[in-house]
């Protein structure tokens, strides 16, 4: 798998800027989502080994550019409605092929769980200190590794 | 077959039951429930593979979503999930785009990232770039 990772240059300080406050939205992003775990936990029957089995029905893959926007996303269908409980651990590994003709530039991806519904019962993702540039035609891999 | 049949004529899933041991290629269609031993090589292009505790395979197997709580001995290639729960022991390589593990299950192999079955794209570009939203992207 290649990997193409855009240098900064030393001139360039709004770009380093920018890529501080990926890192900064990165960890606020992760931290609203402990906080919404946290919250699921107070309102179930307490102890994490008491919660209940997430029902997931699919996952999609969301891809933001450097200003924290929504360049791409997709969803994928988990092959029927499966249970993740305590005790499980959860690997989902997407991936993305820029088919344009341009460079795309990502900063940060989220992975959702969405359950029977549709509606996202769990996210996760990474950010990058600075973005990876994906040239046309490459391909490139988002991983997530979840357990509760 | 007595060992080798289906649950309902239409449902499309079929059962090895305990103590049946088939040896060849097995294709089906929806769902196959495994409690016996299975040789040879386990093929369907969207269905379930259920390998229960009683379940003994020693195949390759290339499926929809896997589902393992017996014994697996050979290479699983899922398009959609593959899950291996604690009373599995699994010696192969995995390959499948969602993978679960429950703590207990014995897993020896290397995991890689499967083909994923897109159910949908809802690829959007919101500064303009049609290329990237017309784009069918993942793979």
């Amino acid at each position: 798998m290649k990997v193409f990772w855009r240098q900064t240059s030393p001139t360039s300080w709004l770009r380093r800027l920018g890529s501080a406050l990926n890192v900064f939205r990165g960890a606020a992003r992760r931290l609203t989502t402990r906080e919404t775990k946290s919250t699921r936990l107070e309102e179930g029957s307490g102890s994490p080994s008491q919660t209940q089995a997430l029902k997931i029905a699919g996952y999609s893959l969301v891809l933001m550019d450097p200003d924290g926007q929504v360049i791409w996303t997709r969803e994928w269908d988990s092959g029927g409605v499966f249970e993740f409980g305590p005790r499980q651990r959860l690997w989902v590994f997407c991936g993305f092929t820029n088919h344009s003709k341009r460079e795309t530039e990502i900063s940060e991806y989220e992975i959702e769980l969405m359950g029977e519904d549709g509606l996202v019962v769990e996210r996760f993702g990474d950010s990058f200190g600075d973005s990876v540039i994906i040239p046309p035609g490459e391909s490139k891999n988002f991983p997530a590794e979840w357990r509760m | 077959m007595k060992g080798f049949k289906g649950n309902d004529e239409d449902s499309g899933q079929g059962r090895i039951s305990r103590g049946v041991e088939v040896s060849g290629d097995v294709l089906f269609a929806d769902a196959l429930q495994v409690d016996g031993k299975v040789t040879g090589k386990l093929m369907s292009e969207s269905g379930a593979l259920v390998i229960e505790q009683t379940g003994d395979i020693q195949a390759d197997v290339d499926v929809g979503v896997c589902v393992i709580r017996g014994a697996l001995t050979g290479n699983v290639n899922a398009r959609s999930r593959v899950e291996i729960y604690k009373t599995a022991r699994v010696q192969g390589d995995i390959s499948t785009p969602v993978l679960l593990v429950e703590e207990g299950a014995m897993l020896s192999g290397a995991i890689t990232m499967g083909k994923a079955a897109a159910r949908q794209t809802d690829a959007i570009r919101l500064d303009g770039n049609e290329e990237l939203r017309k784009s069918q992207g993942a793979s």
